[in-house]
């Protein structure tokens, strides 16, 4: 970064969610810097309004009452820098509140090429709207080769922002992958309105053809291939492609993005970007494995970082808002009544979440709405982190019984999560849609700050870790899940676990339960786990005990017994008592 | 200070609505002209469909052969059944040509395709509304002004239509009967408290209604009627929800009069609502314009949008300066709401759209 930002002492934070705008200020208090106020203002982009900066006007003017320190001037403009009589040293900003990219995509391979694209896609706000594939697998309804005018036809019904070609490793495939150029670029010159480019990331050796294929057509942009060989990915030119793809076509053209733009220093970030941003700077500041989920108004987000490698996926198709009824396109109805500890019909479910769609700036007022959100949020969990998971399944990272690789803390956000009234529901939806194995922290993101401060770091790095170490993430606890099945009440493990008054406590838990023990926040404490045979506590090896320290949190420690894939009962009747049960053992 | 959602539900007011061409073309009507909601106010040319005729697969020829079969070349105007293709010599009678299957235009010969763009289409923009062009946008359209009732819905499907008003139920609750679409329905937009299965929508075809209004549907039957043949407007949502009182008494007291219905409805990007107008008599009231978003404040009517009083219509009683726990857990800002039916129940505030 070429700026000197070094006298930058406080940040006004912006984040222009789709259902809500944030407004948080950042400042030093003594030797450090904490969050200072936090308010929030329905967002703003839609009819009558039509303009981002309404609601950050409101929740920056709510700010200035809250602090009794002004921040706007008599225009609406920021005071920045900050000086006696109010003001803010910087601004910083980021956006989920766009549309998001829509892209028709065509390859070779479902599992290869498109299956790699369509990772390297999943890490910006993107929709794919159409596929073109050579083999019919997926949802490639247009085979290569006999469904030219389809191809055409399609492109010109979707009319997409980005056409996004890929296919054959380099040197490979060059027949499919220049008919899809060609389908491409004819269907580009029938269009009287904006031609969208073509975003080649397929076969390198092709490029010069691709090139003569597409000729004046189209504007065709070439990065490196997605899938250079069989082994190996690369989805990074791409990603970075769409991105900016995405800032322009999209982020920039939303109504009052200039003005926004003209109040920050640094680049406004997409939301879920700074979120991996945030994601990365604990991973990395505690050299450990850490898995970000955020359930939004509009997207699903999943950020992880692996063994320092980062993966991200956003699902701009799920969430809670006007997406909440799109997911009973995406699973049956059932996937989602098994996190429901009561009986509700299917059809009764579709009204409310279709209302949902239509209303989704509304609250749920009964538990039973509520319970119905955070079921949805477990299955658009589940759903988002599929979108990594099959990058692990590539990588050396042991992932037994496809479930999650080993991480040491998991941080969950989204207002689904952050507004929960309980934080035994918060802990159990990430429990139940994520299903973590062996010893992990558990935090909430309950302020929602984990995605301004990744852009807060890019003016001031010391802010932003001074307050996410201090403000950011509500502890929640400890989880402990073995992994294993055996009968219901058979014991899965032992566990002995030492405070630091010296007191201790043994307890046997059974398979099938869920175990909370208090540690307050704060305190830590000596566990050691004596899985029996059938169990791995996260050590490598069925049975084998180990000793660990765990931190207290809000909850404790939570014995998630469950079993591993989490077993759900057949019979509908016993799913919804074990739901009910395992609230109970939540204290939800 | 809370600006709640809002929803327009007034027997008289002042209503302005845009109609625009989807392409540049003709005004047909100068500013200050009355007209009618059948009147053309505007027309453009449609590009007709691009058809994409593969030679070298109808004639079953090499693909970088094609070429040379092809008789027609970008620019050149083909009609209907026209042989655009076809081999020289014997082989043509043995293999025939390729025929256009449009009237219209070859734009692209390559790769061994031709590109036929089909005649363009004429489409005419219609008034939609009775009342006084306000404003012409040359080339584009034009806005239009009304007095009238207007009832803003919440889904609704299937575009524009315009009828005689008909009312079909004595009451808000009852659902719209198959039984009760008869013939003096044809032409007529049909208003019910309900819909409460496919027999009625199917009754509606049956008898040709120009449009249907209800308070509710079965989110289960969205599909179905996406398919109708004429536009659905629902007033309050998903499930068996009664139509809201005022909705009700607003319809009824219109039975007879001429109504416009626009179905269109978009949560996102340009949200669209879908709405009810019936322009008003001559003797009518003075209107009030369109009201700017206002603050959420003591006295209000509102319309409760989610359960346990989905649906429910009341006054807001009391702001409460404080978040309060509500029956999920959560602690919310709230405003107490006087029902109807003597209850005072707390409400949160995000759950509140007034009507004005």
């Amino acid at each position: 970064m070429s700026q000197d930002y070094r006298n930058v002492e406080s940040i006004l934070a912006l984040d222009c969610g789709s259902t809500n705008t944030q407004a948080l200020f950042l400042d030093r208090v003594g030797n450090e810097y904490r969050l200072i106020a936090r308010t929030q203002a329905a967002s703003t982009i839609e009819p009558p309004w039509n303009d981002v900066m309404g609601s950050i006007r409101q929740a920056v003017g709510q700010l200035s009452e809250v602090m009794g320190w002004t921040l706007l001037d008599e225009r609406g403009q920021i005071i920045s820098p900050e000086h006696q009589g109010g003001g803010v040293d910087a601004v910083v900003a980021v956006l989920s509140a766009s549309q998001p990219l829509q892209v028709v995509l065509a390859g070779v391979m479902n599992d290869v090429s498109l299956s790699s694209a369509r990772r390297a896609l999943a890490a910006s706000y993107t929709v794919i709207n159409g596929v073109i594939s050579l083999d019919r697998r997926d949802d490639g309804r247009h085979k290569i080769n006999d469904d030219f005018e389809g191809q055409v036809q399609m492109i010109r019904e979707i009319l997409p922002d980005a056409l996004v070609l890929v296919g054959g490793i380099d040197g490979g495939a060059t027949r499919p992958v220049l008919q899809s150029a060609r389908a491409m670029a004819l269907a580009c010159s029938t269009l009287s309105t904006t031609r969208p480019p073509i975003l080649y990331a397929g076969n390198a050796e092709l490029r010069p053809e691709i090139a003569e294929a597409v000729g004046a057509d189209a504007e065709l942009r070439a990065v490196d291939n997605v899938r250079p060989t069989l082994q190996l990915e690369n989805p990074a030119p791409l990603q970075a492609e769409i991105e900016e793809m995405y800032r322009n076509r999209k982020m920039e053209r939303l109504p009052g993005f200039s003005t926004l733009a003209a109040w920050s220093p640094v680049q406004v970030l997409p939301t879920a970007k700074a979120f991996a941003y945030s994601v990365q700077y604990l991973a990395q500041l505690y050299g450990i494995n850490v898995l970000g989920v955020d359930v939004g108004g509009a997207s699903a987000t999943v950020a992880a970082v692996v063994d320092d490698q980062l993966d991200l996926a956003v699902r701009s198709d799920l969430g809670l808002s006007y997406n909440a009824a799109r997911l009973l396109e995406q699973v049956p109805v059932e996937s989602i009544q098994r996190w429901l500890p009561f009986e509700l019909e299917a059809a009764e479910l579709a009204d409310i979440l279709h209302n949902k769609a239509l209303r989704y700036r509304t609250i749920p007022q009964t538990r039973q709405e509520l319970l119905l959100e955070q079921a949805v949020a477990r299955e658009d969990l589940r759903l988002t982190l599929a979108g990594v998971r099959a990058h692990w399944a590539q990588s050396e990272v042991p992932t037994p019984d496809d479930l999650l690789p080993k991480f040491h803390l998991i941080v969950g956000g989204g207002g689904v999560l952050a507004n929960a009234p309980s934080y035994g529901q918060v802990a159990l939806v990430l429990l139940d849609a994520l299903q973590p194995v062996g010893v992990s922290g558990l935090a909430v993101d309950q302020v929602r700050l984990m995605a301004p401060l990744g852009a807060a770091a890019m003016v001031n790095p010391a802010i932003a870790a001074q307050v996410m170490e201090q403000d950011a993430l509500l502890n929640l606890g400890t989880v402990v899940a073995p992994m294993g099945a055996a009968r219901e009440g058979d014991v899965a493990l032992t566990f002995k676990i030492e405070y630091e008054d010296g007191r201790s406590l043994e307890v046997e838990v059974p398979y099938g339960s869920l175990e909370v023990i208090p540690l307050p926040a704060g305190q830590t404490a000596d566990l050691e786990l004596r899985p029996t045979r059938r169990f791995d506590v996260g050590l490598g090896t069925k049975g084998q005990a180990g000793t660990t320290k765990v931190e207290g949190g809000i909850i404790g420690i939570i014995i998630d017994a469950r079993g591993r894939p989490l077993p759900i009962a057949e019979d509908p009747e016993e799913q919804r008592e074990k739901m009910q049960r395992w609230l109970w053992d939540m204290g939800s | 200070m809370y600006y709640p959602v809002e929803s327009t539900i007034t027997p008289v007011t002042t209503i302005r609505r845009e109609r625009m061409l989807p392409a540049p073309g003709q005004v047909l009507v100068g500013a200050g002209e009355t007209v009618g909601p059948a009147d053309v106010v505007a027309r453009c040319q449609l590009p007709g469909e691009v058809r994409i005729l593969d030679v070298s697969q109808a004639l079953h020829v090499r693909r970088d052969r094609a070429a040379k079969y092809v008789r027609k070349s970008p620019g050149d105007a083909v009609q209907a059944n026209e042989v655009i293709a076809a081999p020289k010599g014997l082989l043509s009678r043995l293999r025939g040509g390729l025929r256009s299957p449009v009237d219209g235009q070859v734009i692209e010969v390559r790769d061994g395709l031709i590109l036929i763009q089909a005649a363009s289409t004429t489409y005419e923009l219609t008034a939609h509304i009775k009342g006084q062009v306000s404003n012409v946008m040359p080339q584009r359209g034009v806005v239009i002004s009304a007095v009238g009732a207007l009832i803003q819905g919440i889904w609704g499907s299937g575009g524009e239509a315009e009828g005689v008003l008909k009312v079909l139920v004595d009451n808000p609750q009852r659902p719209l009967r198959a039984r009760s679409i008869d013939v003096s329905c044809h032409g007529t937009i049909v208003v019910g408290g309900r819909i409460l299965d496919e027999k009625a929508l199917e009754q509606g075809i049956e008898a040709q209604v120009r449009g249907l209004v209800a308070g509710s549907v079965s989110a289960n039957l969205r599909p179905f009627i996406e398919s109708l043949p004429y536009p659905v407007v629902i007033t309050e949502g998903f499930g068996a929800l009664p139509m809201a009182d005022p909705v009700f008494a607003l319809l009824h007291t219109n039975v007879g009069q001429q109504a416009m219905i626009s179905a269109e409805t978009l949560t996102r990007w340009g949200a669209r609502r879908p709405e009810v107008l019936i322009p008003l008599r001559a003797e009518d009231e003075k209107p009030t314009e369109e009201a700017r978003p206002r603050p959420l404040e003591v006295g209000n009517r509102v319309r409760i949008l989610r359960a346990p009083y989905l649906g429910a219509v009341g006054r807001v009683e009391d702001i409460l300066e404080h978040p309060q726990t509500i029956e999920s857990g959560a602690r919310v800002p709230v405003a107490r709401v006087n029902l109807a039916e003597g209850q005072s129940p707390l409400v949160p505030l995000a759950n509140l759209e007034v009507i004005r």
